[in-house]
């Protein structure tokens, strides 16, 4: 080989190595897959029609989770996905029905909605779309009081619905799938409504913590125990009686220090800053609260949660 | 066809000529000179190559002063098969590239003039040597100019700092201590911490406050990094090794990829004469010097592990296959190891009221359980082979081929093994010292360790128009293969065996009599506490825990041009490409599926690690085994010259520009790393104008080449799944009663879920805007050859790191995505740093006269809050996503002197041979190392389970008392018998930590092992607050401050070597 065909060869390739790079626009990273936060959202629910009492709701929380299907070789396929989004109302009522131990007779009933998204990877926009998921209903024969041994009230039977369609999901690297809105209608026992929905993960409480919690081997009176379902926790509380008793002694002692807050009616102290991403370990917070610092949050008084400011993405 | 016919002609009508040169008498006539000239022009030697030194000068009329041009310049050397052999041009110079380390003999000679020769010139690897010469004019005296003196030692040519270590230097001073990582083999990496700014760390040597895995290592011009970590992939021998040079800063852009330094290595060459040695080594542990024991407070397990032997044998050979056309070179060694491991089980001393009884010590006193001795031993076995063929294809053209294995093999038949990352025996505390080593039964703890590491690499060089035009070209590939697997040899996803049964946790508080029989268990009952004065809570049972099998392959070819031309001075312009393709194929698994742990209340088991998915709410998908091929993709190219103008400057400007892109386990891009341009600048100035003095400063930056790891884990995606279950249902230990089912797992799930909790997500995001890892140094300093061979140096060294790639989480830990700390999406991260400052005096004097010294001291800085590709204090080596930055909450109080901060350094080495005539001599040789400690931290548990152990500064990183100074002396004594020149035999003794002292080397920093707030507010420890800010109620650790390791003991190594 001559030394010009060598002086070609070695100024091509470091060229190419070079300049060959800017013609594959190989500086952009991969696009992130759709998915959404594993975990509870806190969703605010805003009311777009209907009437009665299920036209009330104010938000919920949320638990939600992303699947992927297999490929043949059983690895997971991260191109496809689909999410199941669980209310926190519905959770609460199978735990009633459970506690009463009093269960779903119909077999095709979840709790949950599950959809796939319409794409591997967000649109322009960065959302990703589930355009439609399966319907969650929970349907509870009724609960008589104190059937549980612990609930003073019944609850009638009850028929809920929740119909999700067209969940958008905020996904980028910055925030991956951590901010939703979607469409959702609730049917309950008769009534419908149709709610715009607004979801935040995680779920953060912005509710002050009270300064003194009871300690943990002090069960709270049991108002059952005069019913006579005779629970161990009754009995314990009806027959022996210390646990009453030290209780009292707490409550009257504090009494003595701040006796006229302890017979005013407790309002929620809400704090902004426990939505902070920011820890803040000098005021007891020694972890962020999780949330991104680029979302505008705010604290939601009737859910005592932070939740988004505006309408996702809702960034600085 | 043609052309074929011309170059053998070309070819046979240069020999000629250089026949003519090497054995002309003196004076030569004109008409010789003429013939040599010409005949050079049109056929020059061999082309530059990476690794080798460079000769230049200017010759002038000695009466005139004028330079003279068209003298002949002609180099041999016993490193030189062939000699070589260059003109001057019009301005005096010559320049001889691509010689290999060694001592050269230089003769000029021209028409005219009394033939200059000077010998004994010794060039070191990169290096750039400058001899000056004034011919005399024949006229002036009729007799050959046998110059009597000493060549420049001092490299003028360029700015690196660090040194180089040749086999002359390894062959007098005790290198390699056995105690460090490859000390088996004698690694080169072992001996390259003798460098003034180097020092040993847990996987390998640290450069400049870098982590080793930042280094590169370049066999023969081919890089030996593993593609997977970074770490040094083939722990080549130095007895193969013709020099090493360790380069830790100021390089021109032909080196690329490394933030930390360049380890270069020149393997040996065959030639004209058959040459070759046998040797053998044997450290024998039975000589050990006490060792000092490290103490754990009220630890039932106590393992003392101890050298029982490490040993080597091998030979090599060298010679001409056809000569001075093809010579050939091959060494065989093969290396073992073993570890002793003496184990004991201990009961705690109690008082007449059942009291454990405190010693004045601090410790609570222990004594053995009778019968409960247990000696087990850790094996390694290591192979290397090389082979070398070096083929002058003609005066122009040479080519290379060579091909080195290193097969390895560690534990199974009843023994444990020895981590290749480590070299040391794995008995858990090679990775964390706070681990009680030997915490379960065999079965549990042990693994085999086989694999192999494979380079074969072709070379071609040519040279055009007198060496003004040289071209190099290396064709590498890197085999290797390597991993972890059951001891038992059941193989990964097997249904019996090891690899089939899940490892067990236990973190409760059990006594030990709950997992091993005592010959009387009632020395372990205390009053109504059966048991409780032989507890453990730290204890593994089952099977082989995590267990993989990778095999990676890199191919790499790099090709550099160089020309030389002049210009306003002399330049030497380089031009290369550097291209490889790296691939990793990884299977990993946990032994049965998934590692089982127990609750530290034993309230629960859960599945601490197992490979699955959910398709959907509960519908789990268990992989046994996770099999990924992640491949990596480097590109290059540099442009540099060097231009010295007159004898004064040497000016060294470039430009580097690489490119990274990496492909996750799908085969998908998702790594980019385009746009790495790298400026270097710098200036030599020679005071002397002969060589003998440069003051240089430089600017580079450097960028990292990321190793594969983090595509196999966060680029392919690595998903988890975890289920709770309930212990009155379900016991790891009964059979009868499997953890296996939803019927005795606890619905704690994350809904929709019932049973199971979904860890690890997809592929981890990537920062659009993700910038590559680098770093910026500047050097500054100035050499000055005080004697003959000897140079005393100053330099001072600033590097900085300018980006750091990282995972990180800004949900405490739900969501990842990898990017820049500080910068990009994590501009809410404190920004990596890793500021170092040093100051080294360093004097170097060359094996010559019978002697050779190496002295230096180094003051240095090392401050931030980012180690580097390894995680020191608990050796995390997951390159790029190491715990560090994963959580804002864990990045409090991080910013303080980094673990590798030895501000004080000091290291004297020397060598004498001394001749007692007839025959023999002796050889001594001492090495002194003194360092001042390293700092230590105050350490607690962070209150996010995963991350919980050590991984919360309390106090601002390095307040914790630095550890003492730490000294050693080592000694080697050799004699030596000549048969003949070449025929010697000779014995050595290495005394390695001569005073055995026992200096502590690591401290226990677990201040408490509770979740508690880093404290920010100063006031000292005792300001620490539980994790939710209440007062601290948390357990304190007893061991705080304890030593965790000492210093090895003196050791006594002795070897035999005959040569021929």
């Amino acid at each position: 080989m001559n030394a010009r065909n060598v002086i070609r060869i070695v100024l091509g390739a470091a060229g190419a190595a070079i300049f060959g790079c800017g013609a594959l626009s190989c500086s952009d990273q991969p696009r992130v897959r759709c998915a959404a936060a594993r975990g509870n959202f806190a969703a605010t629910y805003r009311l777009v029609s209907g009437s009665g009492p299920c036209a009330g709701l104010k938000g919920d929380i949320l638990a939600v989770q992303t699947y992927n299907p297999a490929n043949a070789d059983q690895t997971p396929n991260w191109d496809q996905a689909s999410m199941a989004i669980q209310p926190q109302a519905m959770t609460g009522l199978l735990q009633t029905g459970s506690g009463a131990m009093v269960t779903d007779p119909n077999a095709e009933d979840l709790p949950y909605a599950l959809g796939s998204f319409s794409t591997s990877q967000p649109g322009g926009d960065d959302f990703c779309t589930v355009p439609t998921l399966s319907v969650a209903r929970i349907r509870l024969p009724e609960i008589s009081a104190c059937m549980d041994g612990m609930t003073p009230t019944g609850q009638p039977a009850t028929d809920v619905t929740y119909t999700w369609s067209n969940v958008r999901v905020y996904v980028t690297a910055a925030a991956n799938g951590t901010e939703l809105a979607a469409s959702l209608k609730v049917e309950q026992d008769g009534c419908t409504a149709e709610y715009a929905v607004e979801g935040l993960y995680p779920a953060i409480s912005c509710l002050v913590a009270p300064p003194m919690a009871p300690p943990p081997d002090m069960p709270p009176p049991n108002p059952c125990a005069d019913a006579g379902a005779g629970s161990a926790a009754s009995d314990d509380a009806g027959t022996d009686g210390s646990a009453g008793d030290d209780a009292m002694a707490m409550t009257a002692s504090d009494a003595g220090a701040s006796e006229p807050e302890a017979q005013a009616p407790m309002l929620p102290v809400l704090d902004e800053t426990l939505c902070a991403a920011e820890a803040d370990p000098a005021h007891g917070r020694p972890l962020g609260s999780g949330i991104s610092p680029d979302v505008v949050t705010r604290c939601d008084p009737d859910l005592q949660l932070c939740v988004l400011a505006r309408a996702p993405p809702a960034l600085k | 066809m043609r052309r074929a016919a011309a170059s053998t002609r070309c070819f046979a009508r240069c020999w000629v000529a250089m026949q003519r040169a090497a054995t002309a008498s003196i004076p030569t006539g004109p008409a010789s000179g003429l013939a040599l000239v010409a005949a050079t022009v049109l056929c020059s030697g061999r082309a530059s190559a990476q690794g080798d030194a460079v000769l230049i000068g200017r010759v002038t009329d000695a009466s005139s002063k004028r330079p003279v041009a068209d003298v002949v310049a002609t180099v041999t050397s016993p490193s030189l098969p062939d000699e070589q052999l260059v003109v001057t041009d019009s301005s005096g110079v010559y320049r001889i590239p691509d010689l290999p380390p060694g001592k050269y003999t230089l003769r000029l000679e021209k028409d005219g003039y009394q033939t200059y020769v000077r010998d004994d010139i010794g060039l070191r690897a990169d290096t750039t040597i400058r001899l000056n010469a004034q011919l005399l004019p024949e006229e002036l005296k009729s007799e050959e100019v046998v110059v009597i003196g000493h060549a420049p030692t001092i490299d003028v040519g360029s700015t690196s700092t660090g040194g180089n270590v040749s086999s002359e230097f390894v062959r007098r001073i005790p290198v390699a201590p056995p105690s460090a990582k490859g000390a088996a083999t004698r690694s080169f990496e072992a001996v390259a911490e003798v460098t003034p700014g180097a020092q040993f760390d847990p996987y390998g040597v640290s450069i400049n406050g870098a982590t080793s895995p930042e280094n590169r290592y370049v066999l023969d011009g081919m890089t030996i990094n593993t593609p997977n970590l970074g770490v040094l992939g083939t722990p080549f021998s130095m007895e193969f090794v013709k020099e090493i040079n360790v380069m830790s800063g100021g390089y021109m852009p032909e080196y690329g990829r490394a933030t930390g330094g360049i380890l270069n290595v020149v393997t040996k060459s065959g030639s004209n004469e058959f040459h070759g040695s046998a040797f053998a080594n044997i450290t024998p542990g039975g000589l050990e010097g006490n060792r000092a024991v490290v103490r754990r407070n009220g630890t039932t397990i106590l393992t003392e592990p101890s050298l029982s032997y490490q040993e080597d044998i091998g030979f090599d050979v060298g010679g001409p296959i056809i000569q001075d056309k093809i010579w050939f070179y091959a060494g065989f060694d093969i290396a073992r190891s073993r570890f002793k491991l003496r184990r004991t089980l201990n009961r705690l001393v109690t008082d007449s009221t059942g009291t454990p009884v405190v010693g004045s010590d601090g410790f609570s006193q222990t004594e053995m359980l009778p019968g409960t001795e247990q000696t087990y031993y850790a094996d390694a076995q290591n192979i290397q082979m090389i082979g070398k063929i070096d083929f002058a294809v003609n005066r122009d053209n040479r080519l290379t081929v060579e091909a080195t294995t290193n097969p390895y093999s560690s534990g199974g038949n009843g023994k444990f093994g020895v981590n290749p990352l480590t070299g040391f025996p794995e008995i858990g505390t090679e990775f964390s010292q706070t681990t009680i080593p030997l915490n379960g039964p065999y079965s549990a703890l042990a693994h085999q360790y086989a694999g192999s590491s494979t380079n074969v690499l072709a070379k071609w060089s040519s040279a055009w128009d007198n060496k003004h035009l040289l071209w190099d070209t290396t064709v590498g590939w890197f085999h290797g293969a390597g991993g972890r697997t059951p001891a038992d040899g059941s193989k990964i996803g097997a249904s019996s065996g090891a690899a089939s049964v899940p490892n067990v946790w236990w973190q409760g508080t059990h006594p030990i009599t709950d997992f091993e029989g005592v010959p009387n268990p009632a020395l372990c009952d205390a009053p109504g506490k059966p048991g409780s004065l032989c507890p453990v809570n730290d204890y593994h049972t089952g099977g082989s825990e995590f267990i993989d099998e990778q095999t990676f392959n890199r191919y790499q070819i790099r090709s550099i041009l160089t020309s030389l031309f002049q210009g306003a001075g002399h330049h030497v312009l380089k031009v290369g490409f550097d291209t490889s393709l790296d691939t990793f194929e990884h299977l990993k698994a946990y032994a049965g599926g998934r590692d089982l742990v127990e609750a530290p209340d034993s309230s629960v088991y859960y599945e601490g690690r197992q490979y699955g998915y959910l398709t959907g709410p509960d519908q789990v998908v268990i992989l046994p085994t996770l099999q990924t091929l992640t491949k990596s993709v480097m590109a290059g190219g540099f442009v540099q010259d060097s231009w010295s103008i007159m004898d004064y400057v040497t000016v060294n400007a470039g430009l580097r520009y690489d490119a990274q892109f990496m492909y996750a386990g799908d085969g998908s891009r998702s790594l980019s790393l385009p746009n790495e341009w790298s400026p270097r600048v710098g200036a030599i100035y020679d005071f002397t104008h002969e060589g003998r003095s440069k003051v240089f400063a430089n600017y580079a930056r450097y960028y990292e080449a990321v190793p594969l790891d983090i595509m196999d884990r966060l680029g392919t995606g690595e998903p988890y799944i975890a289920s709770v279950y309930d212990p009155s249902t379900c016991d790891p230990r009964d059979p009868a009663r499997p953890c296996s089912s939803n019927a005795n797992r606890v619905p704690a799930g994350s809904a929709p879920n019932q049973f199971w909790i979904p860890l690890g997500a997809g592929k981890t995001p990537i920062d659009p805007d993700l910038k590559p890892l680098s770093s910026d140094e500047v050097v500054l300093g100035g050499e000055y050859e005080i004697m003959h061979n000897g140079r005393l140096g100053l330099s001072y060294t600033k590097r900085w790191i300018n980006n750091a790639i990282e995972d990180m989480s800004r949900d405490e830990g739900t969501t990842f995505f990898i990017g820049n700390p500080g910068s990009g999406i994590a501009k809410d991260f404190p920004k990596a740093e890793r500021n170092y400052d040093a100051v080294t005096v360093y004097f170097q004097k060359i094996f010559a006269d019978e002697w050779l010294a190496q002295a230096s001291y180094t003051i240095s800085y090392l401050r931030g809050n980012y180690a580097g590709l390894f995680r020191p204090e608990d050796k995390q080596l997951n390159p790029n996503s190491n715990t560090d930055f994963d959580l804002r909450s864990l990045t409090v109080n991080r910013t303080g002197p980094l673990p590798f901060d030895q501000t004080h350094s000091i290291k004297l080495f020397g060598a004498k041979d001394w001749n007692l005539g007839a025959g023999s001599d002796v050889v001594t040789g001492i090495g002194m190392r003194a360092h001042s400690g390293e700092p230590t931290s105050y350490l607690g548990a962070h209150p996010i389970s995963g991350y919980g152990l050590d991984q919360v500064f309390i106090l601002p990183r390095g307040e914790g008392d630095r550890l003492p100074w730490i000294y050693s002396a080592d000694l080697r004594l050799g004699y030596g018998y000549h048969f003949t020149r070449d025929k010697t035999v000779e014995a050595t003794i290495d005394v390695f930590n001569i005073f055995n002292f026992q200096g502590e080397t690591a401290r226990d920093q677990r201040y408490t092992p509770s979740p508690v707030l880093p404290v920010t507010t100063g006031g000292g420890v005792t300001q620490v607050k539980n994790a939710d800010g209440s007062a601290f109620t948390g357990q304190t650790n007893p061991n705080f401050k304890n030593a965790t390791e000492y210093q090895p003991p003196r050791i006594f190594r002795f070897g035999l070597r005959t040569t021929f």
